[in-house]
């Protein structure tokens, strides 16, 4: 008999609007690619030699394409029902909990294998061309349908663990990016250093980027990526290491969403509601529990007069805005900050300070990117889902005063951060200077630290060091800050203009990737793109801004100056962003026509 | 207080969910705006909040356009919607500080405000509780709580009663009571006229985006039904019974006569002493009268004559309220 769970979710996805959306989005994405990379030439050999080129680009556009994809088909297709209160209904009907789970997970990841197999059409072009054997299509092909298969996984255990469609996919594209991203770190931060550690080669072979970078070009990733013989086989099979992860992966998550969703609905806890008033007893719990800072249960003053009223209560309310919250993500931060500060100092001859750079103005820019769709995406929408935003319509608030109070909490959230990836820069700053330099930068540091406070003497030192070192350091907190700007801008403005929270977090997502490494993947492809092309791209990219900022030795092609341009259009997208928004909210909050 | 004028909406797929509505709300007044789902009353207050925009007419609230003067009519208004949400992880007086912030009202009034509406909601012991832990018939109280933080005069209350439990119901109907003691003016909106009856000073049924009726509530009720319905209850033989009904009615003194086995049903038009008399006449034609009472007039069946059922037995197209 058929699944009912599989049928309505067929029915209802197929029928939306975002379904028709997103596969023509997937098609025009790759087909634009095609477009791009086809061979002007006749000659054959030019044709077979693009043709390699087309596939490689092909099949990591299609592997990428399915990672952002992924949670948007299942991280909330049980939480929304958990939000439109059909959960409870749907589990006291005589379907077990296997039947919802793989009606969800074949409705998610079968709409997903169609995109994926819609492509065929385009991989077929790299046939035409010659150069491709089937065999490597088809492992090509393979690992992308693994990936979508684990991801789509992945992303159901968030929703049947997750109380909201939000929190699914905020932990969902953190998986993601930990998965394909952060497996690479330990070979890039230590892989010279720990050649002949096996088992960090085999965590970068997790990711499934590498899987398929060693399928579709294994030469030239054995050669930026040389590693000695493993115990466990070729370096080329680090395919089969994801395939056995992917396929592991998703037999545990699978049996884990079953388990969950075998545990009966459970009403909310009551929560503790009385205040400590007493002084004393306030005290008492600061020494106790020291993440207490601001402790949730003293009583708290009357929003202030100059104090914007979403801000505040956007700091009362959100879950993340609780200091223990806080702290911990500053803590952890910090201890990130502090790991790839301080291993890439241990081997400077071995791998240069280009990498060192990018690995450190990298860090405060994937936090951000990681983290401001989270803070921000959900900005409007999650008033207009609480019932609230036609209360708020009803006061004299203001859109401007709604818009700059979003986006103050993630600013404010966002700097802390920040802030905790200071010593990445110090490492920065330390690798600029020169001898004279360092010399009046370690007296200025031991005369102003703590127990010594000779402030006055420690500056005349610290004002001696080359102006220029300082100039490049805050260059690149200045194209940091921006980026900051910038992304928590772009999710309020998709906030404004979607209709539920968990569409604009994905939206956001696709969109800060789409500037942060989309505009990277032409510097890839360049020998096929102009040369301006590829320039432009270039020059929104933050990560190659910041980068410039503070050394010259990277990106040398490119022109001088460029974190300058950089800065300059992104706070024109800046500025046009927040008045899209602003007049977005405006709109919103007028009389409305239906 | 309350003025409308041809207000009428029609939504995008041709949909009337208002057609000319005329209504006139005095100051003071509470007014329920009784309608079978789906009737018109949601669209009518989120026009008069200046949520949304009419079609064509007019609105009116203090001599001012709704649709003009969007932030003095949210000065002057209060609402609070069908359903409403809450902040996580807020307590009950930050919500309330939250909204009185919005409506720019200084700290210290704030400060007292809030003490102020706990106290007229009966709800000062829920100051300090997580609002989003309440229960529904609670956090109703902190709605109109809210609703009442910058001192409105007009209140727009949608559907308020609903989902509460009895006793919660009866604390609600006493809440709106003592809100028009205030002075404030409130159009209270139900989908049940017994409901807001004992409270209302007027009523208004609406349906089809069509104003039925509207008036007091006995006022409808005549409108409704005209004559005094009577029922007699005898022993015995039902032949005298019988006799003296058929004589009145010929008389044209009593209309619609049902005779049931010991009892006789009739309607009587005039006042109390022609009823009086067509109880002596059964008396005198030999009857043995055991009771004699005319029956109450029930709402219920009156709401139901006015409104004539077709919302509620699907036969309507979708649309909003």
């Amino acid at each position: 008999m058929a699944n009912p769970v599989l049928i309505r979710e067929l029915l209802t996805s197929l029928r939306t609007r975002r379904a028709l959306a997103l596969a023509v989005v997937f098609l025009f994405a790759l087909a634009g690619l095609v477009m791009l990379m086809w061979p002007e030439g006749g000659v054959y050999s030019v044709a077979a030699r693009s043709s390699q080129r087309l596939f490689i680009t092909l099949s990591l556009a299609l592997l990428t394409l399915v990672c952002l994809c992924a949670p948007a088909f299942t991280a909330v297709s049980i939480t929304r029902e958990k939000e439109q209160g059909t959960y409870d209904m749907l589990y006291h009907t005589m379907l077990r909990p296997g039947q919802i789970v793989m009606g969800k997970f074949v409705a998610g990841v079968g709409l997903l294998l169609v995109l994926i197999f819609s492509s065929l059409p385009m991989m077929g072009a790299c046939f035409v061309l010659g150069g491709v054997s089937s065999g490597d299509a088809s492992r090509a092909y393979l690992i992308v349908i693994l990936a979508a298969v684990f991801l789509g996984m992945v992303g159901l255990l968030c929703s049947a663990f997750a109380r909201s469609s939000f929190r699914a996919l905020v932990l969902c594209y953190a998986f993601i990016l930990c998965f394909c991203g952060l497996t690479w770190v330990p070979s890039i931060v230590l892989g010279l250093w720990a050649e002949s550690v096996h088992s960090i080669h085999l965590v970068r072979a997790l990711s499934p980027f590498a899987a398929m970078i060693s399928v579709i070009n294994p030469g030239r990733f054995q050669l930026e990526h040389p590693v000695p013989p493993l115990p466990y086989g070729r370096f080329a099979d680090s395919m089969w290491v994801f395939c056995i992860a992917a396929v592991a992966g998703s037999i545990v998550s699978l049996l884990a969403t079953y388990l969950r969703l075998r545990i009966p609905p459970q009403p909310r806890k009551h929560k503790d509601a009385s205040i400590i008033e007493d002084r004393l007893e306030l005290m008492k719990r600061h020494v106790k529990f020291p993440f207490y800072l601001l402790d949730p249960r003293k009583r708290k003053r009357m929003i202030g007069r100059l104090m914007n009223v979403i801000f505040v209560k956007e700091m009362r309310s959100k879950a993340f805005s609780r200091s223990v919250w806080v702290i911990r993500s500053m803590y952890l931060a910090m201890v990130a900050s502090l790991v790839l500060a301080f291993l890439p100092l241990t081997q400077i001859d071995k791998i240069g300070i280009d990498t060192i750079v990018f690995t450190c103005v990298s860090l405060p820019l994937g936090l951000i990117l990681l983290i401001s769709p989270v803070l921000t995406a959900s900005a409007i929408t999650e008033e207009q889902e609480k019932g609230v935003f036609d209360m708020l319509r009803c006061t004299r608030l203001s859109a401007w005063t709604l818009v700059a109070g979003k986006l103050q909490v993630a600013w404010f959230f966002l700097l802390l951060l920040l802030v905790s990836t200071l010593p990445t820069f110090f490492v920065l700053t330390y690798l600029s200077c020169g001898p004279d330099d360092m010399e009046h930068l370690n007296q200025g540091i031991n005369l102003i630290r703590p127990f010594n406070f000779q402030f006055a003497e420690g500056w005349e030192h610290l004002a001696k060091v080359d102006a220029q070192i300082v100039y490049e350091m805050l260059s690149a907190f200045a194209v940091v800050g921006v980026a900051m700007v910038l992304t928590t801008a772009i999710g309020v403005v998709v906030s404004a203009f979607s209709g539920h929270s968990s569409n604009a977090t994905a939206a956001s997502y696709c969109l800060m990737l789409t500037w942060a490494i989309g505009t990277f993947v032409p510097h890839l492809m360049s020998s096929n793109l102009p040369g301006g092309f590829v320039r432009t791209c270039l020059t929104l990219n933050p990560f190659v801004a910041a980068a410039t900022a503070v050394s010259t030795d990277v990106f040398t092609t490119m022109p001088a100056g460029l974190w300058i341009m950089n800065l300059k259009v992104t706070v024109g997208a800046i500025a046009a962003l927040l008045v899209v928004g602003w007049l977005r909210v405006w709109w919103l909050m007028r009389p409305q026509r239906d | 207080m309350i003025v409308t004028q041809n207000l009428t909406k029609k939504y995008a797929n041709d949909f009337v969910a208002l057609d000319r509505l005329d209504l006139e709300i005095g100051r003071g007044e509470v007014f329920g705006y009784i309608g079978p789902n789906g009737a018109g009353k949601t669209t009518t207050i989120r026009i008069l909040c200046g949520l949304l925009r009419p079609t064509s007419g007019q609105a009116l609230i203090d001599g001012k356009d709704v649709t003009h003067n969007v932030r003095a009519i949210r000065q002057m208004t209060g609402y609070l919607p069908d359903s409403f949400g809450v902040y996580e992880e807020m307590r009950v007086w930050e919500y309330l500080d939250f909204f009185g912030a919005c409506f720019r009202m200084p700290g210290k009034q704030r400060r007292k405000r809030i003490d102020e509406v706990l106290e007229i909601t009966r709800s000062e012991v829920m100051r300090d509780y997580f609002v989003d832990t309440l229960s529904h018939g609670m956090r109703q109280r902190i709605g109109i709580a809210k609703t009442l933080m910058h001192d409105p005069k007009v209140l727009f209350l949608d559907e308020p009663t609903n989902g509460l439990d009895p006793r919660a119901r009866v604390d609600m109907r006493n809440l709106i009571r003592e809100l028009a003691e205030l002075g404030k003016t409130v159009l209270v909106s139900s989908h049940i006229l017994p409901e807001l009856a004992s409270v209302c000073d007027r009523v208004g049924i609406i349906e089809r985006g069509v104003l039925l009726a509207r008036g007091t509530v006995a006022e409808i009720m005549r409108e409704v039904r005209p004559n005094r319905l009577v029922e007699l209850q005898f022993r015995g033989d039902p032949g005298p019974a019988r006799n003296v009904a058929t004589t009145l009615e010929s008389e044209g003194r009593i209309h619609d006569v049902a005779l049931l086995q010991d009892m006789v049903q009739f309607e009587v038009s005039g006042a109390d002493d022609a009823v009086a008399n067509i109880l002596r006449a059964f008396i005198e034609g030999g009857v043995e009268v055991v009771w004699f009472q005319e029956e109450e007039a029930d709402l219920e069946e009156a709401f139901m004559r006015v409104t004539d059922g077709a919302a509620a037995a699907g036969t309507r197209g979708s649309g909003k309220d």
